[in-house]
């Protein structure tokens, strides 16, 4: 296991070695962690390349180049990166479009809700993103609740299994004892008089954050037909490995109950962290990145609304100023023509008038 | 909850025993044998004559009957059906892995105890103990 790391960056590149290093040893293979390409470490790794299965870059728009230069192995930024696909979240944000190529490539599904961005969506979307804090924080705090359960039934186990041995160890002493005193064909008798169980378990639950944990509980039913065993000889000797063997039955009966909440809570705390992990991880981000969505493209559709408005009101602007000139022309020819048949002179004429009239002088009053 | 086992909550249950002669007498002299009337009996005693075939299916048709909350096991026994103990994972019926008297125990066969062992060193690192 060659694991380097070096020359870290900042804290984000921290978090990335660190993942990376989780990996690799999950993984079970070499791994080293970068963030200089130009420092003698890189140039040693790229000496002993074969030595590294991994090559986790750090600043990775500055060494691409370099990798491809002077790797011989050649894994291009993008392939390390598609086969670490948990990781991408822990790349630091230097690279924004790599990082968008890894989204997209991550699971083949965008990263926000199909919906059609309009206000309605943006309430109920906002209204989901409210559900799923709260349930994230409820589903914590179960899991909290639950794993401080489990770290005292460790406790519990670890005492119980090392008393377990004590008391087995008493029991089989005195029924070493039995024997001999009450010789060795007790075990027949004893076997012949089996009939049915004289201790019995009754198991009840127990209710621990919305866990159901089974609790055992031993009771004595009835007498056994072994009290007049060993009533020829070492009758107190038996009773005795009797009393020895139902205390050990105390501590197992204990013990069994102990080890199935253990694994109860334990599948419990698993379901819960994968719900709590889910929640945060993969749920909140996408109903955060759809209101985001929507928000984007109804401030789209106002400027759309705005620019659209501003486009009419220039048309009409336009139109209106177009009818005033129309409205204008039309009087001239009017006057135009009534002054022609005042005058007696066609309508030309009465034209040229005017408009040597107009282009002389405003002063001049006909 | 999906997934989730049910936990039967009966008020009389067995425990069923698998180990050798001297520690089922014991257990039994305490009074946990049972035979029902097709002289099924909830324990099997192992001896050298034994074969791992038999304590296969004792195991089974203990962990698959209803009235049985609890199966003693020898260790050494559980050593010989290691996968089967190893790959069952009901809480009910649970399954204890006991000393027997001349095998001695080794905590770190026992499947629930190592794991136990494991978690608890873990914690115990991370919060600076033992």
């Amino acid at each position: 296991m060659n694991c380097i790391l070096h020359n870290l960056y900042d804290n984000k590149d921290c978090l990335g070695a660190k993942l990376s290093l989780n990996l690799g040893i999950k993984m079970g293979c070499s791994l080293s962690f970068i963030s200089d390409p130009y420092s003698k470490l890189f140039n040693r790794l790229c000496d002993y390349w074969q030595n590294f299965h991994w090559l986790w870059i750090g600043s990775f728009w500055r060494v691409e180049q370099s990798l491809q230069d002077r790797c011989p192995f050649g894994i291009s930024v993008n392939s390390l990166f598609r086969s670490i696909p948990s990781v991408h979240r822990r790349i630091s944000g230097r690279s924004v479009l790599l990082r968008q190529q890894i989204l997209k490539k991550m699971s083949g599904q965008s990263q926000r809700l199909n919906v059609v961005p309009t206000v309605t969506m943006l309430g109920a979307m906002k209204a989901r993103l409210v559900g799923a804090t709260r349930g994230h924080a409820l589903l914590k705090k179960k899991s909290d609740a639950l794993t401080v359960q489990f770290r005292q039934i460790l406790k519990k186990i670890v005492t119980a299994k090392e008393s377990m041995g004590d008391v087995m160890k008493t029991s089989a002493f005195s029924l070493t004892e039995a024997k001999y005193v009450a010789g060795d064909n007790i075990k027949h008798i004893v076997l012949e008089n089996v009939q049915t169980a004289a201790i019995k378990i009754r198991s009840r639950q127990e209710n621990i954050a919305g866990v159901k944990l089974p609790k055992f509980e031993h009771y004595s039913d009835g007498e056994t037909k072994n009290d007049l065993t060993g009533l020829a000889r070492g009758g107190q000797q038996i009773q005795l490995c009797r009393g020895a063997y139902v205390k050990a039955i105390e501590v197992l009966v204990e013990l069994a109950s102990l080890q199935t909440s253990f694994l109860t809570l334990d599948e419990a705390i698993k379901t819960t962290n994968r719900r709590v992990n889910a929640l945060e991880n993969v749920v909140k981000p996408r109903i955060e990145n759809t209101i985001s969505y929507i928000k984007g493209e109804l401030d789209e559709l106002e400027r759309e609304d705005f620019f659209r408005l501003k486009k009419i009101q220039g048309y009409k602007r336009r139109e209106i100023e177009k009818q005033r000139a129309n409205a204008k022309l039309f009087a001239e020819e009017q006057l135009a023509e009534k002054i022609s048949l005042q005058k007696g002179v066609s309508i030309s004429s009465a034209h040229n008038l005017l408009s040597a009239a107009a282009e002389k002088d405003e002063d001049i009053i006909f | 909850m999906a997934g989730k086992v049910q936990i039967p909550t009966k008020n009389s249950a067995l425990i069923s025993m698998i180990a050798d002669e001297d520690t089922v007498v014991g257990f039994l002299l305490a009074g946990v044998g049972n035979v029902d009337l097709r002289r099924k009996t909830n324990y099997l005693i192992v001896d050298s004559k034994t074969t791992v075939k038999q304590i296969e299916d004792a195991f089974k048709e203990f962990t698959t009957r209803e009235d049985i909350a609890i199966v003693m096991i020898s260790q050494y026994v559980a050593n010989m059906i290691r996968f089967l103990v190893d790959s069952y994972n009901k809480p009910i019926p649970a399954i204890l892995e006991i000393p027997s008297k001349d095998h001695p125990y080794d905590p770190a066969h026992d499947s629930v105890l190592s794991r136990v062992k494991n978690l608890f060193s873990t914690e115990s690192v991370a919060s600076g103990r033992r």
